[in-house]
């Protein structure tokens, strides 16, 4: 009965763990994009191999064979296993980033787990009543090799996702042929997914119907299922975010979608890691700039380097500076007399020698930096200054763009996508210049810059110390940054908390928050980087 | 006696597609079954319709857009005579493979565009069935918000200054479009209500309280609407609202002061609040905090509102059961006609059960399907085809 019992209901609770784990897996598979070798580094960095159910097995085994005890050993196992499974938290709704169950998803995770479902009936079927060790060691294997099934399903399905990317991308090519809007391409280190909601949203109230993809879809696909379901005839232009993956990956969103106008928001030393040099950053951007016609619109960010250097080097028949700051050369669009209010910021803009006075719910320079390209861009397409104006007025933050939010006295600077440099020291001077009592950092740093990860966060670091009254900082990953900036300052009071979560850290941050203070979540890290997973 | 197949139309492309459904389910829970036979037509945000009897359950709409695998596809066609519903699609046999579902008559019940504008009562023109409520022209007139306060106020019926901003012009020049705004007689002071003129809700509303403000409510109201209408902002106010049910004579219900926030409602105030209590199934308009027929009220604006309500209707040609909005200057005392409900939230039965003598929601109902009746058969009586055949000589 015993033995039976272990067989039968050991591989029931075996295959439910095994699908619950999958979809975890699943999850971050996705978040790596689908490809093999980032979510094997991604493995083998996070040691994310499974321990709790294997170390239960493991001891179950030890105890029937060294002291012989009966096989309800494995009953019992089991029903732990079941428990762990019960009780894992749901990928597709807990964490910063979530599973979503794209039909990509779907395919892959039905191949998969059909697959090891399979195996795992055979292997049932063979070693019923016949061994109970080899079965259960088996049943480690199995749930070991979850991560593998994923990748060999990714693989087997690589031709159909290829003929099935194809079909989509030939349709949106169609589409976009046929509804014929006026593109305006964007691309930038930062800035690029606010500036194409700004610019959406002015082109559509001050001139035209227009398309712009939600959220910061800038990948070829997204781009393409975006074109397939929303884009519709009536649309007069079409705003497009243009996200660099490596060389060549802009050119092929400008063969999809044509521009004849374009904005380079930054090109900055964001993703460092993923193009090798600052130089391949450059080009890469540079693609934009490149597949504009020779009559074409190029509006170029006048506070950035890499930008201007753009503006030169690709010269259109309309190219355009803009900024806040005319130490690096001449700007055509000129924002000044930045005065943060506590509902946002006002400003003054010189256009085409007219100085406008304008308000804005954004805060930070580089949101303003955005509504700069935004009123350029629009502009320069024939909308009236004052009317762009207007629609700016009405810009409503993006939540956690450099979102405020207030409770209890207490208010909330939530700044958490895509941290770099630039974005992290404008946050800073926002949350310097903010009316308030205490000041307050949580951050788990910044990521993803290459050589320079470690200068640069020690850099920000020191300048928080100096200037923030506490400090969080979150996970392992920029944790040595933190502490030699802490040596170096002599700021006497900061506190400097270490936290080896997220979560952690808005529980500790909660305790101590009083009345007055003003807390700056400035992280841009995913699930990947920084969620405590264990398996 | 057979039972009169009534089809109670409601949803819609329209902002206010959800207080239709509650107006819809509340209307169909009130009709006299002994009478008549609802048929539920459902149309959804994106245009498509639907009919069926799961559309009671306010589960269906939960479980939106699966739900509508349980409900037939259907539409009705711009031709006379056709019978009733066209089934385009019923994969469930919900309609046990009929093709037409049977109409003697039609009740709309939207609020908002496409649908309490004229443009579904266009449709029921084209298709002769009898329908309640305001025909085309009374429909598409209160709809303008601008069109609606000239008509009115040229019939000597005191209304707020306006002024008209068109998008184009905007477009344009959005300074001089300011500027011309701000030479409006009764416009040259702030602070200025600005809100979308083709549009029943509160959506798009905002307060102007300097140049920049004017410019930037504007450019929000071109979010939602093509044109601006722009009226000083009365921040001392009381509204007053009155229900018309038509009739030989059409007869006035007793008034109501809702209890507005601050700044005019909001969408949030007219259909989310439930009576001050957040959470809760929303009532729509039924629930809003209110008081009906204020004793303290001075009789003076009881009568006046019930006289302008009463001439209002009968110049602007409407029918049905409609509500006007009054609003009264709390530092003047002047009072002035807002706008025109056509289609009131709830039917404004809420009124109606407090005036003397009672009308109740079954008997609203009645009243409106009758009157929608007659003017079918009037106009059944007009010679239609004179002039028709010089050509065909």
């Amino acid at each position: 009965m015993g033995e039976a019992l272990s067989y039968i209901f050991g591989e029931c609770v075996v295959i439910f763990f095994l699908y619950k784990r999958m979809l975890q897996y699943l999850r971050f598979f996705q978040q790596e994009e689908y490809k093999t070798a980032r979510f094997i580094d991604w493995y083998y960095n996070r040691w994310a191999f499974d321990k709790k159910g294997s170390t239960i097995i493991l001891i179950a085994l030890f105890a029937y064979v060294l002291f012989s005890i009966t096989p309800w050993i494995f009953v019992v196992a089991a029903l732990l296993l079941l428990g762990i499974a019960l009780t894992e938290e749901d990928p597709k709704r807990d964490g910063k980033v979530t599973l979503k169950m794209t039909q990509r998803a779907s395919r892959i995770f039905e191949v998969a787990i059909l697959s090891i479902i399979i195996l795992s009936l055979s292997i049932f079927y063979f070693l019923y009543s016949k061994n109970l060790i080899s079965f259960w060691l088996i049943q480690i294997l199995l749930i070991q090799s979850i991560p593998f099934w994923l990748i060999l399903a990714n693989t087997l399905l690589s031709p159909v996702e290829k003929s099935l990317q194809n079909k989509f991308l030939s349709e949106a090519a169609k589409k976009i042929k046929d509804v014929n809007p006026f593109i305006i391409g964007i691309t930038g280190s930062y800035g690029k997914t606010s500036t194409k909601a700004a610019l959406g949203e002015i082109l559509n109230v001050c001139l035209a119907p227009t398309f712009w993809p939600p959220k910061s879809f800038n990948t070829l696909m997204g781009l393409t299922k975006h074109i397939r379901e929303e884009l519709r005839y009536g649309f007069k232009f079409a705003v497009v975010e243009m996200g660099a993956y490596g060389k060549g990956s802009i050119a092929k969103v400008c063969k999809l979608t044509p521009p004849k106008a374009a904005i380079i928001t930054a090109v900055g030393i964001m993703h460092l890691e993923r193009f090798g040099s600052e130089e391949n950053v450059y080009q890469a951007k540079s693609e934009l700039a490149q597949a504009l016609p020779e009559d074409g619109i190029l509006v170029c960010n006048g506070d950035n380097d890499g930008a201007r250097r753009i503006s030169k080097e690709f010269v259109k028949k309309t190219t355009l500076l803009y900024g806040l700051d005319s130490s690096k050369g001449q700007l055509d669009c000129k924002i000044t007399n930045v005065i943060p209010t506590p509902d946002g910021s006002n400003f003054e803009i010189e256009w085409k020698g007219k100085v406008y006075k304008g308000q804005t719910k954004l805060l930070g320079t580089p949101a303003l930096s955005n509504l700069a390209a935004s009123f350029t861009m629009a502009c320069i397409l024939g909308a009236d200054p004052e009317f762009v104006l207007a629609a700016i007025k009405n810009i409503q933050p993006v939540e956690n763009r450099l979102s405020i939010s207030k409770s209890q006295g207490i208010v909330w600077l939530k700044d958490a996508y895509n941290s770099n440099p630039v974005g992290f020291a404008a946050a800073l001077d926002v949350l310097k210049e903010f009316p308030g009592k205490r000041k307050i950092l949580m951050t788990p740093g910044m990521i993803e810059l290459g050589q320079k990860q470690f200068d640069e966060n020690v850099k920000i670091a020191s300048r928080a110390a100096s200037e923030c009254d506490m400090i969080f900082v979150v996970g392992k990953t920029n944790r040595a940054s933190f502490e030699t900036a802490a040596k170096t300052v002599k700021n006497k009071n900061t506190g400097i908390h270490y936290l080896s979560s997220r979560e952690q850290a808005f529980e500790e941050i909660k305790k101590i928050s009083q009345e007055g203070d003003v807390i700056l979540i400035e992280n841009d890290l995913t699930d990947l980087y920084e969620a405590p997973i264990s398996f | 006696m057979t039972l009169k197949n009534i089809a109670v139309f409601f949803g819609g492309r329209s902002a206010e597609h959800e207080i239709s459904v509650i107006t819809a389910l509340q209307l169909i829970e009130a009709l006299d079954v002994t009478k008549f036979n609802p048929i539920p037509v459902y149309i959804d945000h994106k245009g498509r319709w639907y009919s069926g009897e799961a559309l009671l359950k306010r589960e269906f709409y939960k479980s939106l857009p699966e739900s509508t695998s349980e409900v037939a596809e259907v539409v009705l066609l711009p031709i006379p005579r056709t019978g009733g519903l066209t089934i385009l699609k019923d994969s469930k046999g919900v309609f046990a493979n009929k093709k037409i579902i049977p109409v003697d008559l039609c009740i709309t019940a939207f609020h908002g565009q496409f649908g309490e504008d004229g443009c579904m009562q266009g449709l029921f023109e084209l298709a002769d069935l009898p329908y309640t409520g305001c025909a085309v022209p009374a429909s598409a007139v209160s709809m303008n918000k601008f069109i609606c306060k000239s008509a009115v106020s040229a019939h000597g019926i005191p209304v707020l200054p306006g002024a008209l901003v068109q998008k184009p012009e905007a477009i344009l020049d959005m300074e001089m479009a300011c500027k011309s705004v701000l030479e409006t007689s009764g416009l040259t002071k702030f602070p200025l209500f600005v809100k979308p003129c083709n549009l029943g809700s509160s959506i798009g509303i905002g307060v102007a309280k300097d140049r920049a403000g004017l410019s930037a409510a504007l450019a929000n109201v071109f979010k939602y609407d093509v044109a601006a209408l722009v009226e000083p902002c009365i921040t001392n106010r009381m509204e007053i609202n009155i229900s018309v049910l038509d009739g030989s004579p059409p007869k006035a219900s007793v008034v109501e002061i809702p209890v507005a926030s601050l700044e005019a409602l909001t969408y949030e105030d007219k259909y989310m609040r439930s009576g001050g209590k957040k959470t809760g199934r929303s009532s729509g308009m039924a629930s809003l905090t209110r008081k009906i027929d204020p004793s303290d009220l001075d009789p003076k604006y009881k009568e006046a509102v019930t006289n302008y309500a009463l001439k209002s209707f009968k110049l602007l040609e409407c029918g049905g059961v409609v509500r006007f909005d009054f609003m009264v200057n709390l530092d003047t005392g002047d009072l002035f006609f807002n706008e025109l409900n056509t289609i009131p939230g709830s039917f404004a039965f809420y009124l109606w059960a407090k005036t003397k003598p009672q009308v109740l929601y079954t008997e609203i109902l009645n009243q409106i399907i009758e009157q929608a009746e007659i003017i079918y058969q009037r106009r059944a009586s007009l010679q239609r085809d004179t002039g028709f055949r010089a050509l065909m000589q």
